[in-house]
């Protein structure tokens, strides 16, 4: 070995290592976003010329006039409402990989939106017997009742992983998520027994994901804090990657674990509770952009993933989104579906890959 | 004069809720010195390594790096003056060697963990000293047991520590690397001025590379001292002696016990005749003298190709080599 030290001193001490600029890869998937979110715009079961869409936007002349409520009321939102929910999930997905040490970690997988959906389902329950429908009563402040319902219900169940985690192995944690979404499910259900029949039904139209559903005064809500839930989570890039030497070494490097685990909670908290409480329980999106993103970059470093989950997050979630709203003659896919079609195969590989089976310790 | 890297008094350690491990221990490590930590399994020694690098809180008494309470110091500064390396394993896909090593400049990089040109230089030297220059582009999870320990002491020295702590990191590694890492932990120490705790099995090598050596022993004894006090007053044949394990102060190294089997002498006393010893120890034959009485007598014979010959009782048996020897031996120990 001593020798082999010295031979390979005397070459250029390795910057090879160095990577090919990152930020011609983050143009790339900019530009895919773009040309998607226009396309969201123009498909649909109603075509839409593209100058008619880029007329309606910039408040030009449209050739017809019903054109611009369905691009400005309907597919603006939507698309919107897919390009940031994306993004959040995205960067939970790959949050939740590295504070649970586990690739297999997505906010759908583990349960947690489903906990989300049982914050919101307690909440509606509450106000329902209570004070007779005060979702729609209080307008924007039922809005943002649900999204913190929701993001309580996002902090117990990680609280919950978070006390599993350290008795199971990785694979075991998951079974354990999967078990949690289950058990949430059917509490979602019980709590639904209580509520009047319109109510339910109301919750229950949106138990699949959807950015269909979201309204303008949700969008309000949902744009800034899914905006803060992204600037925090960009702060936390280098506890992030000192935690990827597992919590120890974390430790040894000056990073107060303790706190770092707050913050990300805090962070998942804001972005699934927001995303889930106006788009349901969202599929696979926060697995499958992770791993695509380290392979695209080929590595593991948060500097580079962090940004990179939020654009590759909202360029599938758009896309989903997309494939569910194109003008299919009969059938009408579920977005869920879709990302199931995609992310199912993604999980599968991550599972039987060999150098990921190593690094789950399989 | 700066403070000494290290020191502890009255020091308990142990986890919460338990009986505490070790102590009370007045421990100091000097700047320079590559300190070795021994002691058979379970003696506390990893909790001991924990403790004095803050990870884990002391049951009682104090710590104190460059004389400040080792509680007391900020996480970034305590990172600024200890590296550790860790027995845990790391296991992460996508991360390449140099990346992993960068880590290492955390307490000293802004928010976003950034590296300065002097952090890449610091880097790119602890790759070269800890004699990884030929992995740094490679997978961390492609790395073998060994391989990776090495880059795990490349991060600890990005780290630029005034003191380095590092449990059982030669427990991966075959002799030559084992070597070669404990002679670098020394250079390190002596070139840098660090003071470098490192615990090991490897009694052999610490024995001749430590300046000074701590050996915990199973009753909770603690001694500490230049490993050649040890060995003279019998601290090392008392903590690890064992049925079947004797330290043989002479040679400094240990030894499997003497068994109580059949009587063989050996004729001669050159290398062959050691070596042919020792298969015999492994037998479970006693080694006797030439001379004296014994049950198998192996004599050697300087030309043919039969150079060994077993005589027992008026009967001999002519050997081509060792391994028909033995056999034979067997054969006759059997009967």
């Amino acid at each position: 070995m001593p020798q082999a030290a010295s031979a390979s001193a005397e070459l250029a001490p390795s910057r090879a290592a160095h990577r090919r600029p990152s930020w011609l890869t983050y143009s790339g998937l900019a530009a895919a976003i773009a040309a998607v979110f226009f396309l969201e715009l123009t498909l649909g079961a109603v075509g839409i010329a593209w100058r008619d869409v880029l007329a309606a936007l910039t408040g030009g002349e449209a050739s017809t006039e019903v054109v611009r409520p369905i691009v400005l009321n309907f597919r603006l939102p939507r698309a919107l409402n897919a390009l940031v929910s994306g993004a959040a999930l995205g960067t939970c997905g790959l949050i939740l990989q590295t504070v649970f040490r586990n690739p297999l970690a997505d906010p759908f997988i583990l349960g947690v939106v489903f906990g989300a959906r049982f914050g919101v389902a307690l909440l509606v329950v509450i106000t329902g017997t209570a004070g007779n429908a005060l979702l729609f009563k209080y307008g924007v402040l039922g809005d943002f009742a649900m999204a913190l319902a929701s993001a309580l219900g996002t902090v117990l169940v990680l609280g919950l992983l978070l006390a599993l985690s350290r008795r199971v192995s990785t694979v075991t944690l998951l079974v354990a998520g999967l078990m949690l979404g289950y058990l949430f499910t059917g509490l979602i259900s019980v709590v639904m027994h209580f509520v009047d029949e319109s109510q339910a039904r109301a919750f229950t139209s949106w138990s699949d994901g959807s950015f269909a559903g979201a309204t303008f005064q949700q969008l309000q809500i949902l744009v800034p804090l899914v905006a803060v839930g992204l600037v925090m989570a960009w702060l936390q890039v280098k506890p992030l990657n000192s935690l990827l030497l597992g919590e120890s070494y974390a430790q040894s490097l000056g990073l107060s674990v303790q706190r770092t685990r707050q913050t990300t909670f805090l962070v998942l908290a804001v972005l699934v509770g927001t995303v889930t409480a106006f788009c349901g329980p969202v599929a696979f999106i926060g697995i499958v952009t992770a791993h695509l993103c380290r392979l695209l970059f080929r590595t593991a470093d948060h500097a580079v993933l962090m940004p990179a989950v939020m654009l590759m997050g909202a360029l599938f979630a758009l896309s989903a989104d997309l494939i569910t709203h194109l003008p299919w003659s009969r059938h009408f896919l579920h977005m869920n579906a879709v990302n199931g079609l995609i992310g199912a195969p993604i999980v599968l590989w991550a599972l039987l890959d060999r150098r990921h089976a190593r690094s789950l310790e399989l | 004069m700066t403070p000494a890297p290290l020191i502890s008094s009255e020091l308990h350690v142990g986890y919460p809720l338990r009986p505490s491990v070790l102590g009370p221990l007045d421990l100091s490590l000097k700047a320079g010195r590559l300190t070795c930590l021994l002691g058979p399994n379970g003696t506390g020694k990893t909790t001991l390594l924990r403790t004095l690098s803050g990870v884990l809180p002391a049951r009682s008494g104090r710590v104190e790096i460059e004389g400040t309470e080792v509680s007391e110091l900020s996480p970034r500064r305590r990172a600024q003056l200890l590296a550790v390396v860790l027995t845990d394993r790391v296991t992460v896909g996508m991360l390449d060697v140099r990346t992993l090593v960068s880590l290492g400049r955390q307490p000293h990089t802004d928010w976003r963990g950034r590296l300065s040109a002097t952090d890449t230089r610091v880097v790119d030297e602890a790759i070269s000293a800890a004699g990884v220059d030929d992995l740094a582009a490679r997978n961390i999870a492609e790395l073998s047991d060994g391989e990776r320990q090495r880059v795990m002491l490349a991060r600890a020295l990005a780290q630029e520590p005034r003191l380095l702590i590092l449990d059982e990191i030669t427990a991966f590694l075959d002799l030559p690397h084992r070597l070669h890492v404990m002679r670098l932990l020394r250079d390190l120490a002596r070139r840098r001025g660090i003071s470098v705790l490192v615990s090991t099995h490897d009694l052999d090598l610490a024995l001749r590379l430590a300046d000074e050596v701590w050996l915990a022993s199973s009753s909770g004894d603690f001694h500490q001292g230049a490993p050649e006090e040890l060995v003279l007053q019998g601290d090392f044949g008392r903590v690890f002696a064992s049925e079947a394990l004797r330290f043989d102060a002479a040679q400094g190294t240990f030894r499997v016990d003497r068994p109580s089997g059949p009587r063989a002498a050996v004729q001669g006393d050159d290398l062959t005749a050691k070596w042919i010893r020792r298969a015999l120890e492994r037998l479970g034959y006693q080694d006797v003298d030439w001379t004296s009485d014994a049950d198998v007598r192996i004599a050697r014979r300087a030309n043919g190709a039969e150079p060994y010959q077993i005589q027992q009782g008026g009967r001999v048996r002519d050997c081509p080599d060792i391994a028909g020897l033995l056999e034979a031996l067997r054969q006759l120990k059997g009967k």
